[in-house]
């Protein structure tokens, strides 16, 4: 228990040093992980085809706009020459030029007139508005198709994190500190999160919108989109070369901020000691070494993008140069026209963007790989019934009799399976009956608690309840028979009132009530909401005494049938200090209970008193019966009487 | 429109950076130029094509096209190499002086900021104003150039084609004005909502034996789906407004293009415009697309770092209670006598006293004992020694003055405090112990090492004393990080020795031979020491009780027995306690 404490006390620190001792790791693309997350949009089926249907609907249309303009300027604005008389219509030109005519436009020769040319251009125009509305529309639906989705994902997935370490039993939360758990519900998760909802399908329709593009190229003008799409594998060398090195100081920079981050944190928590030694100076010093060095990595990374975009950018004026000069020359000779010209300009823009966002996209990837790879395996870490043997549901009767004794029958336990920590410990209790335990810390006494309210089974002997092993009832049904009353108490971010009735179906009505029984009533008084008032992180608007009243009242005021109490130690102002008292007096009067007793006043009260020593019961009897054996028992409270 | 007067504190490190903002203005208005070159090249292209004449030129065009590119490549990387890089010295600059500023700051300061508001001060604070430095001014000046180049030649073809399509173009400005905002509030809403996750999870792992024992586990779940789903939908607002402006760009964008189309298209039939021109016309009004959303962007930027910047000027503007104003030219404490006269001190933001009319005189090399519950003032009277926090009023004197009058360098020297809460930075064991003197040899680390007892565990750790503190699989208990931290403090071999309850986590025995150990290196030392264990302080030459800031109590371990009052209680319960753990 001592070890407990002391994991309790280190949680604020742990968590800064975690900083340190979870670098922040990239993972590449893994087909294994990648996979398992796939599965996670099994239920969401019909959204995933609704948003590919949609992402392939939108690239399609997106492609048509350049089209049009290449119609418009090879039909109604082409000049009258000899060339655009014969010239064939295929495709969408063929489509609009029946659509035109079907509604009673003549079509476009070299001696149309300029009004029926501005007909046709409204056609164009026309068309080109309609299709961009069902765009924009389309575009909205597809936002929110795919965000719907990641966030259902992601709901999803951390439920089960969380559901899945909320059954995890206690010695694994001795194993993890609470600080990286949060981590895999909150962070990890988000980092999922942009994956689904722009890198994975974004991925997707860049990579669509690309192929659309030079499909649409090459059946323009297969010989002018071959001399274009040359300058396509210089693109991608450069992004190849741009992502290694983007993403390697990528990695740099976060590692570094993680770093100056984690520095920062310690040295406001440290301050009051950093001043008293006087170590400002050196400490400034220090960060400024850190802070230069995130300084490097961030200059070192601008040099990339630096010479990234503007590389991009040259490829992409170097390819319109090809068309100038070689579509130019195809217009002189025929081969071409303007309208392709103006075409393969709108597109050469439009590809551009997608290939440099690819780039970009990949280090979205193998965070999120590494986040994935995190919760995968913590998901795997199953130790819920390696300490509770599982057989033991569904219960054998859910109707439960009313208790009418605890035994322990020979139990020995042991949480590391070589130190004893209970040694052959046998003892009951009986309906109405308040046993005491005394011992030192590490005895056992708490032990004697985690084995009664099964969060762990013994590994020798048994626990029986009215003369049954308790392995053979539900273990909700077991647990529901006590209320526990921890020495850390713990206050949560509810209301008050809320805070005591615990998510149990207790009515205000009794909340108060049991705030009575433990004098606690004036708490409620203080606050300006009374029951309804928000607490605070850990309580802390509340003083020590006063948050274990409330942890009195909570087990109160489920009526539980036996009492269970670590009685606290903690340090109160006299004034609370006999509130406490009175109040563990009147809660036990006439109830099973069973206490880990610090107060010689709790212990002579006792029906029974236990006195552990080094997991063994060294004796067991009332009062009386111990000081008149005249063992370890009478020896205290001999002491107590002599310094009185 | 801007709020620039949120940035005049940043003046002086901005003024260092202002020969290179210089060029990078420059360096900009290159780049507009040449990229504004592209469409007219190309526009021209054309018009020789449509005409026939010049046709032979078309090859040079195109080679101004890739040489006003290099141009713009050059210049546009220069460009980031000194504006983005300016804004990454000033952020690195500001951090500096954040830090700096904070180290000087006292208890004052800290009891009312929580840690988490500080580092999001040294974290998006100073990233939302580099952000100001850097892409926005580089933005928003580039905006204006192209503007300037762009609008110019197409208002020279036809001023009238040009007001057309700048309507559509000026609304992508307005929304992304208008929504940006809105998707960063929601955006903050939908933080504090994780991070109330992050807090229900905390709660519920750290509470988990409570949690099992009143069988609520699916309650619990069950506000976690709650608080999940809460999240979803507020992510999906969020969403909603992105889907809102992502649209918005693509409809104004193509709008600007069907416009031109249109009004251009019958420019060109009534012969008003050559297709030359119409080129030139679109391929600016493919470069304005950019600017314009930049332009709502940037004014976005703008807002959130000056508010990041206001919160900025208030932490740097917060002055320290305690400095050396009342300093006199004292170079050491020379005895180490402590006094309080009357003290009292008060939280800022405190209801009640912390401290109540303390008064004590200690002797040099005397030993003060103070006990007392909780938060009954006994860490706060400690701090007031080393001015970690100034006293509200009442006196305290080392070697009879007023500890003001000792500048803090000279104060602190003297003094070596161990807090409640050792407090262990992420380096060795070895520099930890070293913390307060800079240099020590590994002797001396390793004698104060064995002064607490603590030798023989670090010899066991796979690095020794070169063992990094918080490494993976290397915890320290309670226990030896509290003598860890007594060995910082007695290394600095101080004349005064503030001990806060520095042995809770280690058993009586172990703290017995620990207190041994340091006798001969305390019998000199003026020491106060907090303790909840009495038997720490029995041998004191004065023990204080306290009780809600108050001394309830007072006397030697004797005296205090005989009052038999609250010291006396606490002293038999304690006596029992020692008792159980002693039996064999």
């Amino acid at each position: 228990m001592t070890s407990k404490k002391t994991a309790e006390k280190n949680k604020e620190k742990d968590d800064a040093e975690d900083f340190y001792v979870e670098e922040v790791i990239d993972r590449p693309f893994s087909r294994e992980l990648a996979g398992r997350l796939m599965r996670y949009l099994r239920p969401y089926k019909g959204l995933v085809l609704l948003s590919v249907m949609l992402i392939l609907t939108n690239t399609a249309l997106s492609l048509i706009g350049p089209l049009l303009i290449k119609e418009a300027v090879d039909g109604p604005l082409a000049l009258p020459t000899e060339e655009t008389e014969s010239r064939e219509l295929t495709g969408i030109g063929q489509l609009i030029t029946d659509l035109g005519e079907g509604a009673g436009l003549s079509p476009i020769a070299v001696g149309s007139s300029i009004d029926e040319r501005t007909q046709w251009l409204w056609v164009l125009v026309g068309i080109y508005a309609f299709t961009l509305l069902i765009q924009i529309l389309m575009r909205y639906g597809e936002t929110m198709v795919l965000n719907r989705t990641g966030q259902n994902v992601m709901r999803d997935l951390r439920l089960q994190i969380f559901d899945h370490l909320q059954k995890q039993s206690a010695s694994f939360y001795h194993k993890n500190p609470v600080g990286r758990l949060v981590t895999r519900v909150t962070s990890d998760v988000e980092a999922l999160n942009e994956l689904f909802t722009s890198g994975f399908v974004t991925l997707v329709g860049d990579i669509l919108a690309i192929t659309g593009i030079v499909i649409m190229l090459f059946w323009t003008n297969a010989e002018l989109a071959s001399m274009v799409l040359a300058t396509a594998p210089l693109l991608l060398i450069s992004t190849t070369i741009f992502r290694r090195f983007a993403r390697k100081h990528y990695r740099e920079v976060r590692r570094r901020l993680a770093h100056l981050n984690a520095f920062t944190q310690e040295s406001i928590s440290g301050m009051e000691v950093i001043q008293v030694c006087r170590r400002e100076e050196e400490q400034a010093q220090q960060y400024s070494g850190i802070n230069g060095k995130l300084q490097d990595a961030h200059l070192k990374s601008i040099f990339w993008y630096a010479l990234f975009f503007p590389t991009v950018e040259l490829l992409s004026v170097v390819a319109l140069g090809i068309i100038v000069v070689q579509g130019g020359e195809r217009i002189e000779m025929g081969t071409a026209t303007f309208g392709e010209f103006f075409l393969f300009w709108t597109y050469l823009t439009r590809l551009f963007t997608p290939v440099r966002d690819l780039a970009e996209k990949y280090n979205l990837l193998q965070s999120a790989m590494a986040s994935s790879e995190r919760i995968f395996t913590v998901l795997d870490t199953d130790t819920t019934f390696a300490e509770v043997d599982s057989k033991s549901e569904p219960a054998t009767n859910s109707e439960q009799d009313s208790l009418d004794e605890i035994r322990f029958e020979n139990v020995s336990f042991s949480y590391d399976g070589e130190t004893p920590v209970l040694e052959d410990v046998s003892f009951s209790v009986k309906r109405g009956e308040t046993l005491a335990i005394v011992g030192a810390t590490g005895a056992g006494k708490s032990t004697i608690i985690n084995l009664l309210l099964r969060f762990h089974d013994p590994v020798g002997g048994r626990l029986l309840v009215n003369g049954e092993d308790i392995r053979e009832h539900s273990l909700e049904e077991h647990r529901r028979r006590f209320g526990l009353v921890l020495q850390d108490v713990s206050v949560m971010t509810r209301s008050l009132g809320e805070n005591i009735r615990f998510d149990r179906d207790i009515s205000r009505q009794r909340i108060s009530e049991a705030l009575e029984q433990v004098n606690g009533t004036e708490i409620v008084e203080r606050q300006k909401l009374g029951l309804d008032e928000p607490m605070m992180e850990r309580g802390r608007t509340l003083s020590s005494g006063e948050r274990q009243l409330i942890s009195f009242a909570r087990a109160l005021a489920g009526d539980p049938e036996v009492l269970v109490l670590d009685e606290a130690t903690s340090h109160v102002d006299t004034e609370t200090e006999a509130k406490i008292q009175e109040a563990i007096d009147r809660m036990v009067e006439g109830r099973t209970s069973v206490i880990v007793a610090h107060r010689l006043s709790t212990v002579r009260k006792a029906d029974r008193i236990l006195v552990l020593h080094h997991g063994h019961l060294r004796e067991s009897g009332t009062h009386d019966e111990l000081v008149e054996k005249g063992g370890i028992y009478a020896r205290l409270v001999k002491l107590q009487f002599q310094s009185r | 429109m801007f709020p620039f007067r949120a940035f005049r504190f940043l003046a002086p490190l901005i003024r260092e950076q202002r020969p290179i903002f210089a060029i990078g203005v420059v360096l900009i208005l290159l780049t507009s130029l040449s990229q504004v070159a592209v469409p007219r090249l190309v526009g021209l292209a054309i018009q020789k094509l449509e005409s026939g004449i010049g046709v032979d030129l078309i090859g040079p065009i195109a080679l101004a096209m890739v040489g006003a590119v290099l141009i713009r490549g050059l210049t546009s990387f220069w460009t980031r190499e000194t504006v983005i890089a300016s804004s990454r010295r000033i952020e690195k600059k500001l951090r500096d002086q954040l830090y700096e500023h904070i180290s000087g700051l006292d208890g004052s300061f800290y009891s009312k900021t929580h840690t988490g508001d500080l580092m999001s001060r040294f974290t998006s604070d100073i990233e939302a104003v580099r952000m100001v430095f850097g892409p926005a001014v580089m933005y928003s000046v580039q905006t204006a150039f192209t503007l300037i180049f762009a609008l110019s030649m197409m208002i020279q073809i036809d001023w009238q084609l040009t007001l057309y399509s700048l309507i559509p173009l000026g609304f992508l400005t307005v929304a992304i004005r208008v929504i940006g905002p809105k998707v960063h509030r929601e955006s903050m809403r939908a933080q504090e909502m994780l991070s109330g996750i992050s807090v229900h999870s905390q709660e519920n792992f750290a509470n988990a034996p409570v949690i099992k024992a009143f069988v609520v586990e699916d309650a619990e779940v069950e506000r976690m789906q709650r608080l999940s789903h809460d999240y979803f939908r507020q992510n999906l607002r969020i969403a909603r407004l992105r889907a809102i402006s992502g649209s918005a760009m693509w409809l104004f964008g193509d709008l600007a293009l069907v416009t031109l189309l249109l009004i251009g298209g019958m420019r060109i039939l009534q012969g008003d415009l050559g297709l030359g021109d119409f080129a030139t016309f679109n391929g600016c009004q493919l470069l304005l697309i950019w600017p314009m959303i930049a332009l709502g962007w940037v004014m976005n930027l703008f807002h959130r770092g000056a508010a990041s910047a206001e919160r900025l000027q208030a932490i740097l503007d917060a002055k320290p209670l305690v400095d050396d104003s009342r300093a006199t030219g004292l170079t050491a404490v020379q005895k180490g006598s402590v006094e309080f006269q009357n003290v009292s001190f008060r939280y800022p933001e405190g209801e009640v006293p912390a401290l109540e009319n303390v008064s004590f005189d200690l002797p040099p090399g005397g030993t003060l004992g103070i006990v007392g519950v909780t938060a009954s003032g006994k860490s706060s009277l400690l701090n007031l020694i080393p001015r970690l926090s100034p006293a509200t009023s009442g006196l305290v004197l080392i070697d009879g003055k007023p500890i003001e009058e000792y500048p803090l360098k000279v104060l602190r020297d003297s003094i070596s405090m161990v807090p409640q809460e050792p407090f262990l930075f992420s380096a060795t064991i070895a520099e930890n112990i070293a913390f307060g003197v800079g240099d020590a040899s590994e002797e001396q680390v390793r004698a104060v090492a064995r002064l607490v007892r603590i030798d023989q565990e670090i010899d066991k750790f796979p690095n020794g004393y070169e063992q990094r503190v918080g490494e993976r699989g290397i915890t320290l208990s309670g226990g030896q990080k509290q003598r860890i931290a007594i060995a910082r403090a007695i290394l600095q071999k101080p004349r005064i020795l503030l001990l806060d309850d520095v042995l809770s986590a280690v058993d009586s025995e172990t703290e017995t031979s620990i207190l041994e150990g340091l006798k001969d290196w305390t019998r000199d030392l003026t020491a106060l020491i907090v303790t909840h264990r009495l038997s720490a302080v029995t041998h004191a030459d004065e023990i204080l009780v306290l009780d809600g800031g108050k001394v309830i109590e007072r006397g030697t371990h004797s005296e205090l027995l005989e009052k038999k009052g609250k010291y006396s209680e606490l002293w038999r319960k304690q006596t029992i306690e020692s008792e159980l753990e002693d039996l064999e």
